[in-house]
């Protein structure tokens, strides 16, 4: 393994000696920049805290970048940093959305760099209205067996506001990654069914390459109160419900201030070839459990409500263009406290955002953690590379995003939120190991 | 001043002499679930001290490993105790060694999963996988993928 980690499986055993692709550089001072790291620096003396700790770094590092203000062809813009004028446009927002991927008939998605073209399937105003720059978010109705936007929280149920309003997700990969599906034709299910394994490229420092990046994104529909806080990074979107008529939905678009709740990032890496799962979340999110409630609001829990189930998603009927009464709104908590470690990392990040600008609206996200293969495979081919131990033995064992596994959260194997235990049944439509990505089940 | 005679290592050390699985496939340097931990906490609420302290010299005060294991095992007393302790491995549950054939309690739902009894089968928990969707249709790896050896030099 490539980060000086012992290695530990009885199948990766002798990477122990392999060279290194890590600088030995610390990973402590950390400085601001707008260049991803492409991969984990960590240096010996090697321990579970230790390299938890170097993997964090790395996912404040990629959060800073990816969060960097972005030129219009989607490169970070050297002349501004993050949050100097408390918000910004940002270099991920700029990646492809799996919307314009995986096309109707399986048709080949504009090439990287194309400019954006909304979906055909969407009534003419409704394209209008993303023509002139706002960003889509689709609320997707039934849609047995995919994981789609809407049901991120696991099928389980949609996630709803305490304004009553639904949230609203959305996948983008990076360039390496769309290249790989777009080279491959992974976005035709046809074209799947000749597809042996997946293998998308990993990151290597060494070269200073990016691998493959998906990110996952949680938004929250903004009051005027909530825009004029300036603690949520916004963006005007058209939130587009399609037509249903089991449950009965009325097709519906309207353009919306939306606000960032959740953000995963996820890195392949020669280092980590089951990728780096990092999580972020806005710190009004909600409590933790056994912890109290110090904010003075939250965004997914009513502090007047302590007695209601916790965790439990709103029964149906379902409708995202609605806005739910306060009993219909679930109360969320977290279940697994922020490690103390990662509390103070996130505290040296926030101060460093408020240092650029005291309005930044940066400071008001924390990483939750990340998670990491403590057995990683011997290289980019995970299955073939790791057949008995795919999962790598990830560290920590449990991960959730209170956003985005908002339901399953907690420390049952196989049960709770594991990221890379989930991702690792992921596969193509042509029941082949999709390499820990479900988007290619959206293949048509 | 001695060594104590009943460590973490130590009952590794020993697990790995029984088991003939590696001390590092049992507790990993970089060990997020810490089933090792788990069973020796186990071990150490259910038996006495004293026993335990002299599983433990029994243990060390033979070089080769697996004759002090044969030693204990043999061992009216500590025999049992050695083969709960197998039994803690292979199957994650703790056996009394005074009622050796039925379980108390499975020890976690970690210590079901990581069972080594499934390994060495090359197969997988009930209820728990770490194949991708399809492997079934596969043959599955060759045993020395799933299991690491104990090296004979590994006497502590």
């Amino acid at each position: 393994m490539s980060c000086d980690q012992p290695s530990q499986s009885a199948s990766t055993s002798s990477d122990s000696k392999k060279a290194t692709t890590i600088q030995s550089a610390s990973s402590k001072t950390a400085a601001l920049s707008s260049t991803i790291p492409a991969d984990v620096k960590a240096s010996p003396p090697f321990s579970l805290e230790s390299l938890q700790g170097d993997f964090d770094q790395l996912s404040w590092q990629t959060f800073v970048a990816i969060n960097w203000p972005a030129h219009a062809n989607g490169l970070p813009d050297e002349s501004k940093k993050p949050g100097q004028a408390k918000d910004n446009n940002t270099v991920w927002e700029t990646w492809r959305e799996s919307s314009s991927i995986f096309l109707a008939g399986g048709i080949a998605p504009a090439p990287w760099g194309s400019s954006f073209e909304p979906p055909s399937s969407l009534p003419q105003e409704c394209k209008d209205l993303l023509r002139s720059g706002n960003r889509l978010l689709t609320q997707v109705g039934k849609t047995p067996g995919i994981l789609t936007e809407a049901t991120q929280p696991f099928n389980t149920g949609p996630l709803i506001d305490q304004n009553g309003r639904y949230a609203h997700f959305e996948i983008l990969v990076n360039q390496s990654m769309f290249q790989t599906i777009f080279n491959q034709k992974l976005y035709s299910k046809k074209a799947q069914e000749e597809v042996k394994s997946v293998v998308f490229e990993c990151g290597d420092s060494k070269e200073a390459k990016i691998g493959a990046i998906m990110v996952k994104a949680a938004w929250k529909h903004l009051s005027l109160s909530e825009i004029e806080g300036g603690r949520f990074h916004a963006v005007k979107a058209v939130i587009y419900t399609p037509p249903s008529q089991e449950p009965l939905i009325e097709e519906k678009w309207e353009v919306a201030t939306v606000g960032l709740v959740g953000l995963h990032i996820v890195h392949k890496t020669k280092s980590s070839p089951q990728w780096i799962w990092s999580t972020f979340e806005q710190v009004d999110n909600c409590p933790t459990d056994g912890q109290g409630t110090p904010h003075t609001s939250y965004n997914f829990y009513n502090k007047n409500q302590p007695a209601a189930a916790i965790n439990t998603p709103p029964k149906r009927p379902w409708n995202p263009n609605k806005i739910e009464p306060e009993d219909r709104r679930p109360q969320i908590v977290r279940m697994l406290p922020i490690d103390a470690a990662t509390q103070k990392l996130n505290a040296s990040w926030q101060a460093k955002m408020r240092e650029i600008n005291p309005e930044s609206v940066w400071q008001y996200y924390e990483l939750v953690s990340t998670q990491w293969p403590t057995q990683p495979a011997k290289d980019c081919d995970v299955e073939a590379s790791a057949p008995t131990n795919m999962s790598g033995t990830p560290a920590p064992q449990f991960l959730g995003n209170t956003t985005l596994e908002s339901y399953i959260q907690g420390k049952v194997p196989n049960v709770s939120s594991s990221c890379i235990e989930c991702h690792l049944n992921a596969v193509t439509t042509s029941s082949t190991f999709s390499d820990f990505t479900y988007l290619l089940q959206r293949a048509q | 001043m001695s060594t104590p005679s009943w460590t973490l290592d130590v009952f590794v050390n020993l697990s790995s002499a029984l088991t003939g699985v590696s001390t590092e496939q049992l507790k990993p340097a970089i060990d997020p679930i810490g089933i090792a931990k788990q069973y020796f906490e186990t071990l150490n609420s259910n038996i006495d001290r004293a026993e335990l302290d002299r599983l433990g010299v029994t243990f060390q005060a033979t070089s080769d490993p697996n004759k002090a294991a044969e030693v204990i095992l043999q061992d009216p007393a500590m025999g049992g105790v050695a083969r709960s302790i197998m039994k803690l491995w292979l199957l994650g549950s703790w056996y009394n060694p005074k009622q050796p054939t039925n379980a108390v309690n499975v020890v976690s739902s970690q210590a079901y999963k990581e069972s080594l009894v499934w390994k060495i089968m090359q197969s997988h928990p009930m209820g728990y996988s770490m194949f991708p969707f399809g492997y079934w249709a596969k043959n599955p790896p060759p045993l020395e993928q799933f299991i690491q050896p104990a090296s004979t030099a590994s006497k502590p």
